[in-house]
């Protein structure tokens, strides 16, 4: 009896404690922060002018710190901002191109040989100055161990582009090539050609750099400290050769959670937020955030195992069946652009084909055509996005209407890039590739290219690829480039979705920030008020 | 008996109603896109409102009620019958077969349920029957130990010494003694345990280890609406209240029975 009249009490109580605990957390967490509310650590000196700090919620963590291993976008972002190379991918009314950056001037002398001067104000963040032997030791290596600096300076068969680097004096290099590249330039603006002090290149021959202590680049931002799985610190770097940043403190808070991100930014932790949801936006806006949209260069892409699906009807039926119009305003709510091209239209010489319309019958029609009915395909996806999730979702849906069973399989991330880079080990995928550049882009698709998860093979579209390299006339290699995109259009390895947009929220005292579309800051010029 | 296990039983019945015939409460599918009527909010169409790709958040409850529970009740059988056979056979033959089974169930229950429940998850597979196997594995060895060491002291009393004194077989005393005596801890323990699977299979969900979508899961739907949080936070709030209110009943019924001595004959 004792224990029942106990209980009576007890269970108002925990009743009226969880309310008021829910009641205190919507308060406190969800509700947008009052504007009284300043952070007691900073000084008011820290948040003006010259000397302001910034910090960015990322939603990747960083899969390395040697800039010439890095893969994901988290890579570039963080390491982008300590390393250059030399040259720089700049955006430019809508379009991209590639400038000379740690190079003052270049200069093609015949077919296979290019100069470049460097420029003599450049230092290291180790007080060392920026000579030649340095850029021919990051070359070399970038040609020798990077991931993508392998695929970048090197043709199909392995060899590498470079022959021979020349240093001719401490500020001028010459390149000799093995043949003609026309790609040469926009492939060295890629970070996995960046430029490191050259102790420090040797040091790392043959494996990444494991040492904070050595992560030493050019750039407008020293590291100075990163946490796996947290956050990742730079500072202003005083003697940068370019124009000085603003920012003299840059915090990456690594937040994987959407919902976190975006509660970072809202309780005043965080002043930049990358990666935010089509689904938050209007939120964002209303609690008195800057949001920008911006053009993107990643392609969405549900990529067919061609070695599973032979067939290009059947891959051009599966084109067909998805409504990527509705998946674009709906699922994204407008912020993506229907794919009608295989590469994304911001960079020179894409060519826009007819879409694949949303035709279920001409679908239907294809695949009866190509003799596939009653198949049951696994469509891998990566549990790194909920949205990839959700994305599966309607696609199996959209298959089913046309007659092709699709059974979903969720996976961790790393064992998702195992599967489709290394085993390819899957009939459909979802991801998205965010190339450089056009020639880089299409070089995915070369038969045996490591970055060719769906083992697409077309040897006419592997002549044309290297047609392009050797090609010197401008308009003509314009036609070749017309051509492949042609080639890999029809052939579908993969359903073209859509180019996600980049939306990135700030704070309204933020000013000044660009975002390139590879998901990439420019705080070159962006100021804390 | 109280309110509260009245209570605690009526939603269990409810539950069970529910999840053996979904498809009488709502008219829509739990699977059915609709990406022109994306995250609408509770109306009289759709009284939880519509999920980010459009599906009636109510009937997918439903039918989440159904997967969670059929994940949960045949992780428990396979844990049950694991557990209860090979800890009887522990208990009654003794010598090396007890010490092997000892050292692997132990081994089990020493790395954490949801570590073990993953990596079996793996292997097996991502659906409902590699959810049930990777849950019911991890459980088992709590009913392994539990009924080792009950059965165990049952056969030290001396009402047993007497018994084989009389001539009795070691399956009468086993189906008359140690089966019965048995019966009411190992019905506590389970009903325990099975809030203990829903719980479980919500994690592994959330992971991406459980049931693949677009099969709704009550962890399924927590793993999606959590991206909602800011958005659309009633969409959380259907599958949490649900897996709650389904714990607190098991966990108030088996109270109950702790309680209350049932009578053994």
């Amino acid at each position: 009896m004792e224990m029942r009249k106990t209980f009576k009490v007890i269970v108002p109580l925990v009743v009226v404690a969880i309310l008021l605990l829910s009641i205190f957390l919507v308060y406190e967490y969800l509700l947008p922060p009052r504007a009284t509310q300043t952070p007691a650590t900073a000084s008011t000196q820290e948040l003006q002018g010259t000397s302001a700090s910034l910090t960015i919620a990322i939603p990747t963590d960083l899969s390395t710190i040697d800039i010439q291993f890095a893969q994901g976008v988290a890579d570039f972002e963080v390491l982008g901002k300590v390393y250059e190379s030399l040259f720089r991918i700049v955006l430019d009314n809508g379009r991209l191109s590639y400038v000379p950056w740690l190079v003052k001037s270049y200069k093609q002398i015949n077919e296979t040989a290019w100069l470049f001067v460097i420029r003599d104000n450049v230092y290291f963040h180790n007080g060392k100055r920026l000579d030649a032997w340095d850029v021919k030791a990051s070359l070399e290596r970038s040609m020798r161990i990077s991931p993508i600096g392998r695929m970048l300076l090197r043709d199909s068969s392995g060899n590498p582009i470079i022959s021979r680097i020349a240093v001719l004096n401490s500020t001028a290099v010459v390149l000799v090539l093995a043949k003609p590249f026309t790609p040469l330039i926009e492939n060295l603006a890629h970070l996995a050609t960046a430029i490191m002090p050259r102790d420090i290149a040797e040091k790392y021959w043959s494996g990444p750099i494991n040492s904070t202590a050595d992560v030493i680049g050019t750039g407008p931002f020293k590291l100075v400290s990163y946490e796996k799985g947290s956050k990742a610190i730079l500072s202003r770097f005083d003697r940068y050769w370019g124009n000085a940043p603003r920012i003299s403190r840059l915090t990456y808070l690594i937040l994987p959670s959407s919902s976190a991100r975006i509660a970072s930014i809202l309780s005043g932790s965080a002043d930049v937020v990358v990666g935010v949801s089509p689904d938050d936006v209007a939120r964002l806006k209303s609690s008195g955030l800057v949001v920008y949209n911006a053009t993107g260069v990643r392609l969405v892409l549900v990529a067919i195992n061609c070695k599973r699906v032979p067939d290009p009807r059947v891959r051009q039926a599966m084109n067909y069946a998805v409504d990527r119009e509705a998946i674009a305003k709906n699922l994204l709510k407008g912020f993506a652009v229907v794919a009608n091209s295989v590469v994304s239209p911001v960079f020179p010489n894409v060519y826009t084909f007819k879409a694949y319309e949303y035709n279920v019958s001409k679908a239907v029609e294809l695949l009866r055509e190509a003799g596939f009915t009653n198949k049951t395909l696994r469509l891998l996806v990566s549990t790194r996005s909920p949205k990839d999730v959700q994305l599966a979702q309607a696609i199996q849906q959209y298959l089913v209407a046309v007659g092709i069973n699709v059974v979903i399989e969720q996976v961790e991330h790393t064992a998702f890039l195992k599967r489709v880079f290394t085993d390819h080990d899957f009939d459909l995928a979802i991801y998205g590739p965010s190339p450089s550049s056009l020639y880089y882009a299409l070089t995915y698709w070369r038969t045996n290219a490591s970055l060719n998860g769906p083992l697409y093979s077309n040897p006419v579209y592997d002549r044309l690829l290297d047609e392009i390299a050797s090609e010197l006339n401008e308009s003509r290699r314009a036609l070749l480039y017309r051509e492949a995109q042609q080639i890999l259009w029809s052939d579908a390895p993969a359903i073209w979705l859509y180019f996600e947009n980049i939306i990135v929220a700030t704070k309204p005292n933020v000013k000044g920030l660009q975002i390139l579309p590879f998901q990439m800051l420019v705080l070159d010029n962006t100021t804390v008020e | 008996m109280g309110v509260w296990p009245k209570i605690a039983i009526a939603i269990i019945v409810a539950e069970i109603i529910v999840s053996l015939f979904p498809q009488l409460f709502t008219k829509y599918s739990s699977t059915a896109i609709d990406l022109s009527n994306r995250l609408a909010p509770p109306s009289t169409q759709h009284i939880l409102g519509t999920d980010s790709l459009g599906r009636d958040v109510f009937t997918r409850l439903l039918y989440a009620i159904r997967y969670s529970l059929a994940v949960a009740a045949l992780s428990l059988a396979i844990a049950f019958s694991l557990g209860v056979v090979l800890g009887g056979l522990s208990a009654i033959a003794g010598g090396y077969i007890d010490s092997a089974l000892s050292i692997l169930f132990n081994t089990i229950y020493t790395i954490p349920g949801l570590f073990t429940a993953a990596a079996i998850s793996i292997v097996v597979g991502p659906n409902v029957i590699g959810a049930s196997i990777a849950i019911g594995l991890s459980l088992a060895p709590i009913f392994y130990r539990f009924s080792r060491s009950a059965a165990k002291e049952i056969l030290t009393k001396p009402y047993i010494e007497a018994a084989k004194a009389l001539g009795a077989s070691t399956s009468w005393i086993i189906t008359r003694y140690i089966v019965w005596e048995l019966a009411k801890p190992l019905l506590t323990t389970s009903i325990y345990l099975l809030s203990d699977a829903i719980a479980f299979e919500a994690s592994l969900s959330i992971l991406g280890l459980g049931v693949q979508p677009p099969t709704p899961t009550l962890g399924n739907m927590i793993a999606e609406y959590r991206e909602y949080i800011f958005t659309a936070p009633y969409l959380l709030l259907a599958p949490v209240t649900v897996i709650a209110i389904t714990i607190s009943s098991l966990n108030t019924l088996a109270n109950k029975l702790l309680s209350n001595p049932i009578e053994v004959p």
